[in-house]
């Protein structure tokens, strides 16, 4: 009997393996037309992405320092092999949703030969390509109502791909103020 | 008339105030006239005193001067001459004497002559009488004793007719050329003594001061007789026993006597000194007051204490009357109402008096004894019925007690028999005992070896937990190097996760490449596989490692309890020795408690003996108890009899 319930367990167990192989593998399909390369991370519970161009690199940010006389968004800066970055906070810049139990921080360094600034991510998943026939319209409804703003695309398993352009052509996030002044 | 006291409150009562009122009245005033009078008697006797003593020396001033005069004028140049000179002009002895006699001190003078043995010279006094009457005289005798002595000298009282009344002379030698030649006599005024003695002052009416010679005649007159024109100078003798007493006496004195007038009277007395200028006198002074004056006050307070008294006698036999009366009403009421109750009749009733005193207490409780003795009674009379039905009832249960005694014997007779059924069980219970006895004897001996076996039990016991003691240690630490091997993972993870960043970095650069990255970007890929792989071995490594750790904690576990368990298990083999040797104890007690039992049974059968010869006497006192129930009955007989001379009694008494 036992040795029944066993084996039972160990096929229901390979069934489900091989359906999660299945459903990881990324689509083959040679025909498909890549539109480009995201990194992507996780913030919460949420999956974004940037395009790998404009992608820094990725770092610890353990060593964050935090900024006194500052919004909220802020997160702090860090020290990155000799360069000030400052990083952003999206869940304080945003509000978006935050369940507040994770510890690890990261920081998804963008920029070109002009601007440079960190997000603070709580996991990096990696690179991906996306392809054209993924890509949907950026909706409304489905998207955080403040991330238009920033909001590029969202294919259909619910990647939110950011726009690099949008995020530095964006005057609300430079902070330029004395000591004292009310901020935003 | 004892009797007619006695026999009433009132006259007690009023008898009893005036007894107070008048007892101590009449010793106060017996003490106080007692006092009293004393006080005044010496107050008097000083006052007599005093005037006596005053009129002696006036007396005593009055002869000095005579005497010192008559010495004075036996000096004098001019009388002497009358011897000296033969032609001597008697006007200048005039003259001289005159001059003494001026103040009326002296009635006159006379000079005698031893040479012609007559008087030769007088004054204030007709001389022929006195030559004639002189020879053979009192007052010749006296001239010559004046010479005879050469010194002044008085001449008491003698009836001297040529002064026309009695007289009285101090004679004084006189010297001429050392030679007596003749004696001055100078004659004392009499009149001035009996002045002073007839002043009325401190002697009040009856009082009355004299002299009075060895004689016993007086020297000066009596008041009284003054009054009545009665002479009294050397007429008048006082009584012989006032005489004795007044010489006798050295100092003054006072002291009752009874005087000329045959009255009693206060005498103060005392001799007039004259020892210092004559012998010849032997006078004492009195002065008298006679006793009905002196005591008049004292009579009239005691007359005035007498009425008062009276009075107080008076308001004092009202005034007990009064009290007496308050008192004895109620009480005589009362009396009445008693002397009824004494004859039986409890329906008197007494009205109560609205008193404060003990009287109206008296008349209350009086009337709580009444209700309570009229309760009692009535009780009484109840008590006696009730007395007369138990009687009857006692003499009903004397007999159904009678009737018990007869069946006590029968059952005393079937009680012997059963007595001689249980002695024969008591045999049969000894022998049982007896074998019991040899059981418990056997069984001690087993109970002796389980008791060995479970020493050993213990002792394996521990040596058990010895063993479980080292698992446990080496279970804890197998548990700490399973903790430490979870350490190493979280390292490795770590390790895997900073790789995967790195081989992300690294595809950013190669992307940044361009075509040129391209192979780069699949040697990063590789290292974030590998990283990712490494990821999941940890993995399962930590599974694994949770498990084990899970296992060891419940090892851990396990060989708590079960060192608990060889505990527990130490303890019930002791319990279980200790069981034994209680065992063995209970066992041989139980062995000794069945010889105890065999003993016993055997006491028990000379005990049964003992109770048949116990049941024997029963037997016989069964019967004298059956006698003694017949003598119950003659008693409650004779109390029945009792009873009803009991009720009779109470009936006596009217309660309605």
């Amino acid at each position: 009997m036992k040795k029944e319930k066993e084996l039972e367990h160990e096929r229901k167990q390979e069934i489900l393996r091989a359906r999660a192989a299945a459903l990881a593998a990324p689509p083959t399909g040679k025909d498909r037309e890549a539109a480009f390369d995201v990194i992507v991370f996780r913030i919460c519970n949420e999956h974004y992405g940037i395009e790998c161009g404009f992608m820094r690199e990725v770092c610890e940010a353990n060593t964050l320092t935090m900024i006194p006389c500052t919004p909220a968004w802020l997160a702090g800066i860090i020290n990155l092999r000799g360069r000030i970055v400052a990083v952003l906070d999206l869940i304080k810049l945003f509000n978006l949703p935050d369940a507040g139990t994770e510890t690890r921080k990261l920081a998804a360094v963008i920029g070109d030969h002009e601007f440079e600034c960190g997000i603070l991510i709580h996991e990096l998943i990696g690179q991906r390509t996306v392809f054209k026939d993924e890509i949907q319209e950026a909706d409304h409804r489905t998207a955080q109502e403040a991330l238009p703003k920033w909001l590029k695309n969202i294919t259909a398993d619910r990647l939110i791909i950011l726009d690099y352009e949008k995020i530095r052509n964006d005057k609300s996030i430079i902070i330029d103020a004395e000591p004292g002044e009310e901020l935003m | 008339m004892f009797r007619f006291i006695t026999g009433s409150i009132n006259r007690k009562l009023v008898l009893l105030v005036m007894g107070v009122t008048l007892i101590p009245l009449a010793m106060t005033t017996f003490l106080g006239i007692w006092m009293a009078q004393d006080a005044l008697l010496k107050q008097l006797a000083d006052g007599l005193d005093g005037t006596r003593s005053d009129r002696t020396n006036a007396v005593i001033d009055h002869l000095q001067s005579a005497l010192r005069d008559s010495e004075f004028a036996a000096s004098q140049r001019r009388v002497v001459g009358l011897f000296s000179e033969p032609n001597f002009d008697s006007s200048n002895t005039d003259a001289a004497l005159k001059i003494l006699s001026s103040k009326g001190e002296h009635c006159g003078f006379i000079i005698y002559s031893t040479e012609k043995n007559a008087p030769v010279y007088t004054l204030g006094i007709n001389k022929d009488e006195v030559i004639k009457a002189f020879p053979n005289s009192k007052l010749e005798e006296f001239c010559k004793k004046v010479i005879k002595d050469d010194k002044p000298k008085f001449l008491d009282y003698i009836d001297y007719p040529p002064a026309k009344s009695l007289a009285m002379f101090a004679g004084c030698p006189i010297v001429h050329n050392g030679k007596t030649a003749g004696v001055l006599l100078l004659l004392v005024n009499l009149s001035h003594m009996d002045n002073i003695m007839l002043d009325p002052t401190g002697l009040g009416k009856t009082g009355e001061s004299f002299i009075i010679g060895d004689d016993g005649y007086m020297r000066t007159s009596c008041r009284k007789r003054k009054l009545e024109n009665i002479p009294s100078i050397m007429k008048i003798k006082v009584k012989d026993k006032m005489l004795d007493d007044v010489f006798k006496a050295e100092k003054a004195q006072s002291g009752f006597m009874v005087n000329s007038h045959d009255a009693e009277a206060l005498v103060a007395y005392g001799k007039v000194d004259l020892k210092k200028i004559s012998n010849d006198l032997n006078w004492a002074v009195l002065a008298e007051i006679e006793t009905h004056e002196i005591k008049a006050p004292v009579d009239a307070i005691i007359k005035n204490i007498i009425i008062a008294s009276l009075v107080l006698g008076l308001i004092a036999c009202l005034l007990g009357f009064l009290v007496a009366r308050s008192v004895s009403k109620p009480l005589l009421a009362l009396t009445s109402k008693v002397v009824k109750l004494a004859n039986g009749d409890l329906t008197v009733e007494i009205e109560n008096v609205k008193r404060d005193d003990e009287i109206g207490v008296l008349i209350e409780s009086f009337n709580r004894m009444l209700f309570s003795l009229r309760e009692q009674t009535s009780k009484i009379q109840e008590g006696t019925s009730e007395l007369a039905t138990a009687i009857v009832e006692i003499s009903a249960a004397v007999s159904e007690l009678a009737a018990n005694s007869t069946e006590t014997a029968t059952a005393i007779t079937e009680i012997s028999t059963t007595m001689e059924e249980v002695k024969q069980t008591t045999h049969v219970a000894a022998d049982k005992a007896a074998h019991v006895s040899e059981t418990a004897n056997r069984v001690s001996s087993i109970s002796e070896d389980g008791n060995k076996a479970t020493r050993e039990a213990i002792n394996g016991m521990s040596n058990i937990k010895e063993e479980m003691m080292a698992l446990a240690e080496n279970i804890v630490k197998l548990s700490g190097q399973t903790q430490s091997i979870g350490e190493i993972i979280l390292t490795v993870n770590d390790l895997a996760e900073q790789s995967n960043l790195l081989a992300v970095n690294a595809a950013i650069e190669a992307a940044k490449a361009g075509e040129f990255g391209k192979g780069f970007a699949v040697v990063a890929q590789e290292i974030k596989s590998l990283a990712e792989q490494s990821k999941a071995s940890t993995r399962q490594v930590s599974g694994i490692l949770n498990e084990i750790q899970q296992a060891t904690s419940s090892a851990v576990m396990a060989t708590e309890r079960g060192s608990k368990a060889v505990e527990a298990g130490v303890h019930l083999s002791e319990s279980a020795g200790e069981a034994i040797n209680t065992l063995a104890e209970s066992i041989s007690e139980s062995a000794d408690a069945t010889s105890q039992i065999s003993a016993s049974g055997k006491q028990q059968i000379i005990g049964i003996d003992q109770l048949a010869v116990a049941l024997d006497s029963i037997r016989t006192a069964t019967d004298q108890s059956l006698k003694g129930v017949q003598q119950l009955e003659y008693a409650s007989v004779s109390m029945k009899d009792l009873a009803a001379k009991l009720k009779s009694l109470t009936e006596q008494f009217k309660t309605n």
